[in-house]
């Protein structure tokens, strides 16, 4: 149930792994970083690896697509890996497939990005 | 059969909307809901006392957040409560899209709605939020296997 956040940047691409269960928690420490790594850097992409996320409100949705928002006026894209099964059904109510791109791993997405 | 029912009262912090959570699943796994179905629930239940700290309570941390589930005869019930702000048009509310937050898209009760068979919600400005939500076990795969 801990939630666990890592970031690293390859590239202009911003890498975020996530694990645990996605809720309002998790959105506030995932907005409040990611836009501080925004803030500071110039930065394309965000490739955003879910493979250990096991639970997504619309909280997190929420905050992933506010920082979509923030990188799409500079042509950058949200890019999903390793959606679990279990999360797909409510990222597609959101209706997230329409804005984001997905690779199944995290060197196709960046070799794609 | 399991026969069972939780009460709790809930600081309203955003730490316990997994409180909420672990709850409710805990109770509904004493019944036949599937894997699936169970995470129906959980999000349903995330929604309802996410309202209620961010909407509700305007996020202060000293109020609380009442939680009651049971289960009887298959069937879940989960009440969650609030005596916070309340609610001015209830139908405006629960249409998609509708927050007062640029980065939230006002889509809790759309999945609250759409993830348990019944929804109801009592409220009114400065008299709180009552959100009802019931789930019967297998009510999916009855819905499947008739085609309806």
């Amino acid at each position: 149930m801990h939630v666990t956040m890592e970031h690293a940047t390859v590239g202009a691409n911003l890498v975020t792994r996530l694990t645990g269960e996605l809720d309002l928690v998790a959105a506030a420490e995932f907005r409040r970083v990611v836009d501080d790594l925004l803030d500071r850097r110039k930065l394309r992409h965000l490739v955003v690896n879910l493979e250990l996320v096991t639970f997504l409100d619309s909280s997190f949705l929420g905050a992933l697509i506010g920082r979509y928002k923030r990188i799409h006026n500079d042509g950058g894209r949200l890019i999903l890996v390793g959606t679990p099964r279990s999360v797909r059904p409510t990222l597609e109510a959101a209706g997230l497939y329409k804005i984001v791109t997905e690779y199944p791993s995290e060197s196709d997405a960046l070799a794609g990005a | 059969m399991q026969q069972n029912r939780v009460v709790a009262e809930l600081a309203s912090v955003p730490q316990n909307v997994g409180v909420a959570r672990l709850l409710v699943a805990m109770v509904a796994a004493q019944a036949d809901f599937t894997v699936a179905e169970v995470d129906e629930i959980k999000l349903a239940v995330s929604e309802a006392v996410t309202n209620a700290v961010i909407h509700g309570y305007s996020g202060q941390p000293d109020q609380t957040v009442r939680v009651e589930v049971s289960l009887a005869n298959n069937h879940l019930e989960v009440v969650v409560a609030d005596e916070g702000r309340g609610i001015d048009d209830i139908t405006l509310a629960m249409q998609p899209a509708v927050s007062s937050d640029p980065d939230r898209m006002g889509l809790g009760f759309c999945f609250m709605e759409s993830h348990m068979d019944s929804l109801e919600v009592e409220s009114s400005p400065g008299r709180g939020t009552r959100v009802r939500m019931t789930k019967k076990a297998g009510s999916e795969r009855m819905a499947r296997a008739t085609g309806s």
